[in-house]
């Protein structure tokens, strides 16, 4: 084909039609592959603990934390040990959430909305036991309005999971402990 | 792309378009004209580097744009936000897409009175011209509108909260907001402005999709690799009441509501925008009607563009620009270059793309949240800001160098003749030009947005002045490394323009991002910064000494075999 030819409008809209119909091929293919964005892209990701954090994990930890020292931290340092709770191997240590919700529930009710909002899964479900074990009802409001956000996106089994948290909270807020459930499975 | 006059169709629409008062003959020509119009349009032609010889189309390249950037906006936003963010999010997108491409090509495709030149003579009725035309525009609509909407409508169907309907809804709100802003622009010209959009606008706008491919692209990166705040995400979580009053806002709640969560179909939704949209387009084909059957001999047609006029011989600056050159060659280069960005819209639209990197770190970083302030942000919030500082030396070779180049090359011998005694004052006229006139204001502009984000007009001024030495320091550089001769003395020759100081120009990018992670180490403590200003102090007057010397020998001022 010369170029003359290729230059005719018959030709260019052909070519035109070739490029909508790869678009097309390659649109139909995001929700085909939506796996990958529910496990590699949809996601929190964990950076390392700095070194200098690491007495205010085990402090936190064994439900002694130096409240003065602690509150002069700058917010990300204070959500760097939520995210060590989070990505911690194995089984947490069960006295960190509720030594940290107690010294800043503001900042760790707000890093734990965000798990749930941004989060993978298993985050979701780890971010929840967070709360459980701090027994904090406060975050009751908060996690209503996660809640009606997941009602809101189609997807309910969200919703009842976080309803299920809701209620094991209130439980607690009423003096009756909730039945001890077992820890999320080990990070990968 | 050749011009064939296009078969007869059968004779049904031949008598639908008799009966209607239009000459199917005519009718035809003229639409058949249109389309080769709209696929060769030179303004996109420029943006595109699609020259008239080209056998891909500049429009090809433009449909291929649009359906990248609804491709990406619809990957980044997918499952990450809800059906009504995502249908926002990109109906916002297309609608500013097409009203920049209705700008961009308002002759094309709404109204030129160039073509009194060409149909003025021959006997086509008003009504088949005016039929033509408006076939044309809405056909161009449509294009425009498909090619970017297409992707996020596939795209949108995994989302959970989108229902069978989405796809269907979805077109259907794309196709009333476009076809609203396409009316409400034209009505704006028309009516209020009285007017054509002027050539700069139109140029400038041709740019603006691949502004937006570039901020799309990054910005898709650095949100699905490297942004630890979610902020799209809790963005589309906390979405602010007033956005859903926009008119995107709008059509994405009825599309939302087709979904299978939430109560009955918004149908009174697209009703409205269809009673504006039919409202708008009625006003709009009886002024552009109006407009069309002004198109004969003699009739009042619109006024013609005019060239900008020079300044007066002899008063070659103002008083601010005579004080930031010296007397002579200098201030006479100076002068000349200016001049020549101002007119000459081809080096204008060579030399105007290499701010577009810098332009989109600012958007993006004030998307983002990450245009924070080095002094006091020691995390990866600032590296927006101090990249979008130092990008702004990437232009200064890219520009320098095009200043070779003219479309009136053969005019250079006026220059060639001329007695230039001190040639290194006339190179440093050119370097003035294009940092003073052209990187300073934009530079001045970001320290500006700086000091308006970070509130503290101080920090601004201190990176702004780092940002400063460091395009001076790029345009000593570019004296040696780029510049080798007289101005516009050379033809824009096809891959002239870039390909020879690509290596030159890597030089300085790389460079620039080595500053922006020197800068940020030195801004954490006073002294620290202090001595990084002091030296880059040093480098601008140790790269001033040797490109004058460089200067001194190997820039020519004289035609070739001038004694």
């Amino acid at each position: 084909m010369t170029k003359s030819e290729l230059r005719q409008l018959r030709v260019q809209l052909v070519m035109m039609g070739a490029l909508f119909a790869a678009c097309i091929a390659a649109s139909a293919a995001v929700p085909a592959f939506d796996w990958a964005f529910h496990t590699y892209l949809c996601r929190e990701r964990y950076a390392p603990t700095p070194a200098e954090l690491r007495r205010f994990v085990e402090a936190a930890e064994q439900g002694r934390l130096d409240r003065g020292e602690f509150d002069r931290l700058a917010p990300e340092g204070k959500v760097a040990i939520y995210r060590d709770w989070m990505s911690r191997s194995g089984t947490p240590p069960r006295a960190t959430p509720g030594t940290l919700m107690a010294a800043a529930p503001e900042v760790y009710g707000k890093a734990v909305e965000r798990t749930l909002i941004c989060g993978r899964a298993d985050q979701r479900e780890r971010a929840l036991e967070f709360l459980e074990l701090a027994g904090d009802a406060g975050a009751i409001p908060m996690l209503q309005r996660v809640g009606r956000w997941w009602m809101r996106r189609n997807l309910p089994v969200i919703a009842e999971r976080i309803q299920m948290t809701i209620g094991r909270l209130e439980q607690t807020a009423a003096g009756r402990p909730p039945a001890s459930a077992e820890l999320s499975p080990v990070f990968p | 792309m050749s011009a064939k006059l296009p078969s007869a169709d059968g004779p049904w629409i031949d008598g639908a378009l008799r009966w209607a008062g239009i000459e199917p003959r005519a009718f035809r020509a003229l639409l058949h004209a249109y389309l080769l119009i709209d696929f060769r349009n030179q303004q996109f032609g420029r943006a595109t580097l699609s020259g008239p010889k080209a056998w891909v189309a500049p429009m090809f390249w433009v449909v291929g744009q649009n359906l990248l950037l609804g491709f990406a906006t619809g990957v980044i936003l997918y499952e990450r936000v809800d059906v009504f963010f995502f249908a926002l999010a990109n109906l916002a997108v297309s609608m500013l897409v097409m009203a920049t491409a209705v700008i961009v090509e308002f002759n094309e495709v709404v109204l030129d009175p160039e073509d009194l030149e060409v149909v003025g003579h021959l006997p086509v009725p008003a009504r088949t011209y005016s039929a033509a035309r408006a076939t044309n525009l809405i056909g161009y609509v449509l294009l425009i509108t498909v090619s970017l909407n297409l992707c996020p409508a596939i795209i949108g169907i995994g989302l959970p909260d989108a229902g069978w309907a989405f796809v269907p809804a979805y077109l259907l709100a794309s196709l009333a907001g476009n076809l609203l802003v396409v009316g409400a622009l034209i009505l704006v010209y028309l009516v209020l402005l009285g007017d054509r959009p002027t050539e700069s606008t139109r140029e400038l706008l041709a740019w603006s999709q691949i502004v937006l491919l570039w901020i799309a692209l990054m910005g898709g990166q650095f949100v699905l690799l490297h942004d630890r705040s979610f902020r799209i995400e809790m963005l589309a979580y906390e979405l602010p009441d007033w956005v859903r009053w926009l008119p995107p806002g709008w059509l994405a709640w009825f599309v939302a509501s087709t979904g299978p969560v939430g109560d009955a179909v918004a149908w009174w939704v697209p009703g409205v925008v269809a009673v504006a949209t039919l409202g708008v387009w009625v006003v709009v084909m009886a002024r552009l009607s109006a407009a069309y059957a002004q198109m004969q001999p003699g009739a009042p047609a619109w006024r013609r563009a005019v060239l900008r006029p020079l300044p007066r011989p002899g008063d070659l600056a103002g008083p601010i620009v005579r004080r930031l050159t010296r007397a002579g060659e200098e201030r006479v280069a100076y002068w000349l270059c200016t001049a020549m960005l101002r007119r000459d819209y081809q080096l204008r639209m060579r030399s105007w793309p290499a701010f577009g990197v810098a332009l989109a770190a600012v958007v993006l970083g004030l998307a983002t949240g990450q245009l924070g302030d080095p002094m006091k942000e020691h995390s990866g919030v600032c590296v927006l800001s101090l990249a979008a500082l130092y990008l702004l030396t990437v232009p200064v070779p890219t520009i320098l160098y095009n200043l070779n180049f003219s479309r009136d090359h053969q005019a250079s011998w006026v220059l060639l003749s001329a007695p230039i005694g001190d040639r290194v004052a006339f190179a440093e006229g050119m370097r003035k030009a294009v940092t003073y006139g052209v990187v300073l204001p934009v530079l001045v502009g970001l320290g500006i947005v700086f000091a308006v984000c970070w509130r503290d007009p101080l920090d601004a001024a201190e990176n702004v002045l780092a940002g400063w030495l460091a395009i001076l320091a790029a345009g000593h550089a570019s004296q040696i490394g780029v510049l080798r001769g007289l101005p516009f003395a050379a033809p824009a020759a096809r891959g002239e323009t870039m390909g020879p100081i690509a290596m030159f120009a890597a030089l300085v990018s790389g460079t620039a991002m080595s500053l922006v992670g020197l800068h940020y180490l030195a801004s954490q403590r006073f002294w620290t910064f202090a001595a990084y200003l002091g030296g880059l102090a040093v480098a601008v007057l140790a790269l001033r000494a040797a490109a004058s010397r460089v200067l001194e020998q190997h820039f020519v001022t004289e035609a070739p075999g001038h004694d």
